[in-house]
């Protein structure tokens, strides 16, 4: 179990089905608080193609996040069949989950979660360790990474000592080093300035126009969501609206 | 009771009284602050469980310190028990020492039976009416209520019926109208018992004497005593106590004893009873000087105050106490200044009659140039008092009092780095206390709250953990106390002492105070910490540093305490001994501290060397600059300056500082050890993911995981440093070898000899010659020896112990050392029998023998004290030192002859049982043959077999105590585990997110807390073993024959202990991190 664990990196399949990156069937999800039953979601039907940029936006406790874990294997309580990468969630193990995560997702969040104790680059190279992929190329991959978002020169700096949307652009390198199919992203601006916000949003669009990363973006910024080319709103635990942004008004965000 | 030389009830007092105050003034701030109080004390019930551990946390270092006085209260009570129920109403005994034994060994010959014996050692008979002017004289003492002349001896009693035999049962005879100060005797059927109702040939037993020999009222017992057999018959039984003692006891009218004894008209002893019931003793001082000043020879006084007044002599006994111990000194300097009075004081005449400063002044007297001088107080010395007064019941108080002591000493050293582990635990608990609301400090301190009233909120809830921890830790060393005298007592029980739980309420307070007032001084020095960080940083979720003018100040302070100490104590201690150990590592440790602090200040933001920390450069060197200190200072404690005195305390001090300074330098080198690792693993990727956490998490709190790595190192040093003593201790006295091989019992008579054994053996009616493989049998004769060659040869006195052929044949005893020549020990006993002229010796302290003379062969000449013949000796070979053979010069009979003396019948006798036989019953029937000699047999291997059983569990009781500090240790990873789970929580969570599996989650939290627990086992193991062999070096200048050795398996066994335990942490913490799930741990962190 240890060389399986340390040594040995499972082979997982990064692209199961050919376009699509996550396929949501029927998704539910219920939360016992006490004696109350709350229904989270109630019946989600989805589908994300590779390349797409999207954005799910609706009220404060619409489900949004909660879809968003499901989605991306953060929960594996829930009803309904969830498909990512090709791979049905509802037949895998919680490591079998997160071995798959490692491989296929990458994630940011409003509150960066950088790993305090390690600078910049190590944060970077974690999802290349986690996937067992080491070596010389792991730094230079992180380096080229961390270049990529304009970070060069704050690579040995510990999150402590970057600003919010810097570690927020480190937060972006660690999600993409790893190449993966998709790119979970929550509340990516919330705790930033409006410069950094546009900036960080930017480069996300940046990186999904030139290298087709595909991107889930959980916000209740419209400005944000301006981004997207398919916006998803959801209210009461079920999508009310699923359409495509005219080009012309991403151009203009 | 003396506490590290400070009264302990004026600790307990001192302590109290702080705690009191300090309690009262909290509650006063409480009162006066409610807002402050609300907000101090709504966090304990919000977060239960933190408070449990707190708690629970802070209660073990009271604890440890309660068991300590637990125990020592348990062993002085038993002693004191002990000698007040042996000696009943006795409070002082006046004797005439036995006339054959030397002069300079009365005190000894008359406290031979050992503590609290009411017997003396065969005391001289004096005429009673010499008695009889002490008792007319004492008629009206306002301190004195009585005074018994008596005689006590000690006789061998065969009770026929039971087929039971007692040999050394205690005879006291005493006058029917004895002084009521003494009490009544009470019949075991609670009726009163009167010795002037007693028949001729009646005595009267105790319930002591009656149980140990199944006898019973009315039966006929046979008293053994100098040759003769007296038959009697129990009158009555009496209740134990009193004047009848706890020890087994016969009593008999005076008048029919002198008459059966043929001492009509003499006494050997005046029994004192003081006034004062149970507190008589308090009245011992007055008492002993009033009998003094009746007993003295005034001729005799005036002659010794004349001498000892004059300046040359005064000169002389100056010079003299630098060879005796503090209490000598502080009786000679007493008695300096009362022989520089003009007239002749009682405090004089008190002193010159105490018969162990006599003996002192024996020794001194033969230091004086003028031989007339010396003959002069020689004989003044004996005739000053012919009948010594011994505060008998206050002698063995005090060493009651000093073995209790120094069991609380003993536990309390070992337990000191209990209680250091245990303090920064509480520091460690308060200091993840405030780690914890740190942001919700800084954010207080951000709408407006002072430092001062952060401090108080902080200290408000602490003092409500502090008083709960000491009032339970109070109680939960009492049990722990309790069972650690219950293991103690099954240890000591098969030696017959019977030790039961003892807690003095003084005890329980002081513990109390103790542990409330350490937990206090952390409390606070959290709380300062907690309040002195810098505003942002809190809210940013960092600790705050010290500024330079604190820096700069502490640094100025720290070299000016280094000249008051240096000033202060750098100076010998006295005349006689040199500076203490602790000095001048203690002024170096702190001008290095100092310099470190002053230079933090004035260098801060300063690099080196491409961006490297000054300052910080410089603490690390600060470390090890302590590490060599420290050290040095071990290894010098056994040199030519150094010596025993305050070796342990040094030793405790340094063991403490070395571990910090050990901790302090590994977590200022850690960086690049910690990235050498990373590097390391390059080709291990999945397992640098799991390090690499780990690793960071560790050099981000390096000052609390340095905390935990000193509280466990401090708890296995002291675990392993205990084992290794006690093992060198014990091996080194013990052994593992039969204390005299070759043989299973040992017989000395007490009467007249055996004669010829294979005759008497022949003889006897309860044993038979065959019952035995072999025999020997020693005699002893009072010899001075002196060895040519040395520089200062002089006579010494000693025993040559003359064996017979059938002793030499048959002993295999091993030597400590031989001559070269020599290829075994038996060839030594061989060449001892069929060589006259040669010897070996066993000299147990060296101090007859000088045996470090590199091959040399020792030859000496022995002469008899009683005239004769010197012969010269060849000493072949030193026995081991941990036989039970008795010290001297052993040689042959054929050697012995050419002393031409008649030698000496032999008194003591060696047997080897048949296989098969049960050894109780041939010890019995020996006894029962030779009961006419007053035989008394000893079962050399069941001794032995108890010191070892008795040695394994000294050790397991020492570990039990000392595993309330690991407990402390234990707690402490658990802690740091908990709370790098609980505030790591989201942090977790996003490993999860990023693919970490409940195992690797498992694995880096379990890598923290190991690398912790492992760096602390290896630190306290080495730091252990160095301690230990310092000690043991120190020892062995005073105790020649310690070797150190380390107990291997033993100390296996001893960290396996904490390693399991700390294992148990570890998984446990472990279970909670995999049980993190990661859309909870992150959509906290969102929240």
């Amino acid at each position: 179990m240890l060389r399986r664990m340390f040594n040995r990196p499972r082979a997982v399949a990064r692209d199961g089905v050919v376009g699509t990156a996550v396929e949501a069937r029927g998704l539910t999800k219920q939360y016992h608080q006490g004696s109350v039953i709350v229904e989270a979601l109630r019946g989600i039907d989805l589908r994300i193609e590779r390349g797409e940029l999207v954005a799910i936006m609706g009220p404060s406790g619409c489900g949004k996040t909660t879809l968003l874990n499901c989605l991306a294997g953060l929960e594996g309580d829930f009803g309904g069949e969830v498909l990512l990468a090709g791979r049905s969630l509802r037949t895998l193990g919680d490591d079998q989950r997160a071995r798959l995560r490692a491989q296929v997702t990458g994630f940011i969040f409003q509150s960066f979660n950088l790993l305090p104790t390690l600078n910049a680059l190590e944060n970077v190279e974690m999802p290349l360790l986690i996937s067992g992929r080491g070596g010389a190329e792991t730094r230079s991959r992180a380096q080229q990474m961390l270049a990529a978002v304009g970070m060069q020169d704050r690579m040995y700096h510990k999150p402590s000592a970057l600003s919010g949307g810097q570690q927020q652009r480190v937060a972006i390198a660690r999600a993409l080093v790893n190449q993966p199919a998709i790119v979970w992203a929550d509340e990516p601006t919330g705790n930033l300035d409006s410069d950094s916000a546009a900036a960080i949003m930017a480069l996300m669009r940046q990186l999904n126009q030139e290298h087709g990363q595909t991107f889930v973006i959980v916000t209740h910024a419209g400005d944000v969501a301006s981004n997207a080319q398919r916006l998803i709103r959801m209210r009461d635990g079920l999508i009310v609206t699923d359409d495509t942004v005219p080009s012309e008004l991403r151009a203009a965000s | 009771m003396q506490f590290f030389n400070w009264p302990v009830t004026l600790v307990t007092w001192v302590l109290a009284l702080t705690t009191a105050v300090l309690l009262l003034g909290c509650a006063g701030v409480a009162w006066r602050a409610p807002i402050l109080r609300q907000l101090g004390l709504r966090n304990i019930g919000r977060r239960r469980l933190r408070a449990v551990l707190i708690i629970g946390g802070l209660m073990l270092s009271t604890t440890v310190i309660g068991t300590a006085f637990g125990t020592g209260d348990t062993i002085t009570y038993t002693l004191r028990s002990v000698i007040t129920g042996s000696l009943g109403s006795v409070d002082e005994v006046v004797a005439r020492s036995p006339r054959r034994v030397r002069l300079g060994q009365q005190v000894q010959a008359l406290t031979e039976p050992g503590l609290g014996a009411l017997a003396i050692a065969n005391p001289d008979f004096f005429a009673q009416p010499e008695s009889d002017r002490v008792i007319q004289a004492l008629h009206n003492s306002s301190v004195i209520g009585g005074v018994a002349p008596v005689i006590i001896t000690q006789v061998t009693v065969v009770h026929s019926s039971s087929q039971q035999l007692q040999s050394n049962v205690t005879l006291l005879a005493i006058a029917p109208d004895y002084p009521l100060a003494f009490g009544s005797l009470i019949g075991t059927d609670g009726k009163p018992v009167d010795l002037a109702t007693l028949a001729q040939g009646q005595v009267v037993l105790n319930a002591a004497a009656s149980d140990a020999l199944d006898a019973a009222v009315g039966e006929p017992l046979d008293l053994l005593h100098n040759d003769a057999i007296w038959t009697v018959h129990i009158a009555r039984v009496v209740k134990n106590g009193g004047l009848g003692g706890e020890e087994p006891l016969l009593l008999v009218p005076l008048v029919q004893y002198q008459r059966v004894s043929q001492h009509e008209g003499q006494v050997n002893q005046l029994l004192v009873a003081n006034h004062g019931g149970a507190d008589s003793v308090a009245h011992s001082a007055a008492a002993t000087v009033e009998l003094r000043k009746l007993l003295v020879d005034n001729t005799a006084a005036q002659q010794l105050h004349a001498l000892l007044g004059r300046p040359d002599v005064q000169r002389d006994i100056l010079v003299g106490e630098g060879i005796v111990d503090a209490p000598t000194r502080l009786q000679l300097d007493a008695l300096r200044s009362a022989a520089a009075q003009p007239e002749l004081t009682d405090r004089f005449i008190s002193l010159i009659s105490e018969p162990r400063l006599r003996q002192r002044l024996f020794g001194l007297g033969r230091m004086l140039p003028n031989a007339s001088d010396r003959s002069t107080t020689f004989t003044a010395l004996q005739n000053v008092a012919t009948l010594s007064v011994l505060d008998i019941k206050q002698i063995a108080l005090d060493q009651a009092s000093e073995y209790g002591a120094v069991i609380t000493t003993i536990f309390l050293v070992l337990g000191i780095f209990s209680i250091a582990a245990a303090i920064l635990l509480i520091f460690l608990i308060f200091a993840l206390l405030a780690a914890d609301r740190g942001m919700e400090l800084a954010t207080m301190r951000a709408l407006g709250m002072r430092r001062h009233q952060i401090m108080i909120m902080f200290l408000l809830e602490g003092v409500v953990y502090d008083l709960c921890g000491a009032v339970l830790g109070t109680f939960v060393s009492a049990g722990s106390s309790y069972l650690l005298v219950r293991a103690l007592g099954q240890s000591l029980a098969p030696f017959g002492v019977q030790i039961e739980p003892h807690l003095a309420p003084s005890s329980l307070l002081l513990t109390a105070s103790a542990g409330m007032l350490l937990t206090f001084v952390m409390m606070l020095a959290a709380a300062w910490r907690v309040s002195s960080t810098d505003l942002m940083a809190g809210v940013r979720g960092e600790g705050g540093s010290l500024s330079k003018p604190v820096l700069i100040g502490a640094g100025a302070l720290l070299l000016l305490t280094a000249l008051l100490v240096w000033s202060r104590w750098h100076a010998p201690l006295d005349e006689y001994s040199g500076r203490s150990a602790l000095v001048l590592p203690t002024t170096l440790a702190l001008i290095v501290a100092g310099l470190t602090c002053f230079s933090s200040g004035i260098l801060r933001g300063r690099t080196f060397l491409g961006g490297r920390d000054l300052p910080g450069s410089l603490a690390t060197l600060a470390g090890l600059a302590n590490i060599i200190i420290w050290l040095r200072a071990l290894g010098q404690l056994a040199g030519p300056r150094g010596g025993v005195n305050g070796a342990g305390v040094t030793i405790a001090i340094a063991g403490i500082i070395l571990i910090i300074a050990t901790v302090w330098t590994g977590i200022r080198s850690m960086g690049p050890v910690l990235l050498a690792i990373d590097y390391a693993l390059t080709a291990l990727p999945r397992l640098r993911a799991v390090v690499r956490p780990a690793a960071g998490y560790l050099g981000y709190q390096r000052w609390r995981a340095g905390l935990t790595v000193i509280m466990f190192g401090m708890i296995i040093l002291t675990m392993v440093m205990s084992t290794t003593l006690i093992h060198v201790a014990i091996g080194t006295y013990v052994g593992s070898e039969p204390p005299v091989a070759g043989y299973d019992l040992r017989a000395d008579v007490r009467g007249s000899s055996l004669g010829d054994l294979h005759t008497a053996l022949g003889s006897a009616r309860a044993v038979k010659a065959s019952d035995f493989t072999a025999t020997g049998s020693l005699a002893t004769q009072e010899a001075e020896i002196i060895q040519l060659g040395l520089p200062r040869a002089s006579w010494t006195s000693t025993s040559l112990i003359i064996v017979d052929d059938d002793f030499l044949t048959r002993i295999h005893t091993g030597m400590q050392r031989r001559l070269a020549s020599y290829s075994s020990d038996a060839a030594v006993w061989t060449a001892v029998q069929k060589n006259p002229g040669t010897a070996v010796a066993l000299d147990r302290n060296s101090n007859v023998i000088n045996s470090d003379v590199p091959g040399a062969t020792l030859p000496l000449w022995a002469r008899p004290t009683t005239g004769g013949q010197p012969i010269k000796l060849t000493v072949l070979g030193i026995i081991d030192g941990r036989s039970e053979l008795d010290a001297g010069i052993y040689v042959s009979r054929t050697t012995a002859a050419g002393l031409g003396i008649t030698l000496p019948t032999s008194s003591s006798y060696f047997f080897a049982v048949q296989p098969g036989l049960r050894m109780q019953d041939v010890m019995h029937g020996l006894q029962l043959s030779f009961a006419d000699q007053g035989l008394a047999v000893s079962d050399l291997e069941g001794t032995f077999r108890l010191i070892s059983a008795f040695r394994l569990l000294l050790i397991r009781v020492i570990q039990g105590f000392l595993g309330l500090g690991l407990l402390a240790g234990i707690a402490a990873l658990g802690l740091l585990g908990i709370q790098a789970v609980l505030e790591r929580r989201q942090q977790l969570g996003m490993l999860r997110a990023l693919g970490f599996t409940r195992g690797q989650t498992r694995a880096t939290l379990a890598c923290e807390s190991t690398v912790v627990a492992a760096v602390g086992i290896a630190v306290g193991l080495g730091l252990g073993l160095i301690l230990a062999r310092s000690l043991v070096a120190v020892l062995s200048t005073q105790y020649g024959g310690l070797r150190f050795s380390v107990p291997w398996s033993e100390v296996g066994l001893t960290v396996a202990l904490p390693v399991l335990g700390s294992s148990l942490s570890i998984l446990l913490t472990a279970i909670q991190a995999g049980r993190v799930a990661p859309a909870d741990a992150l959509r906290v962190g969102a929240e």
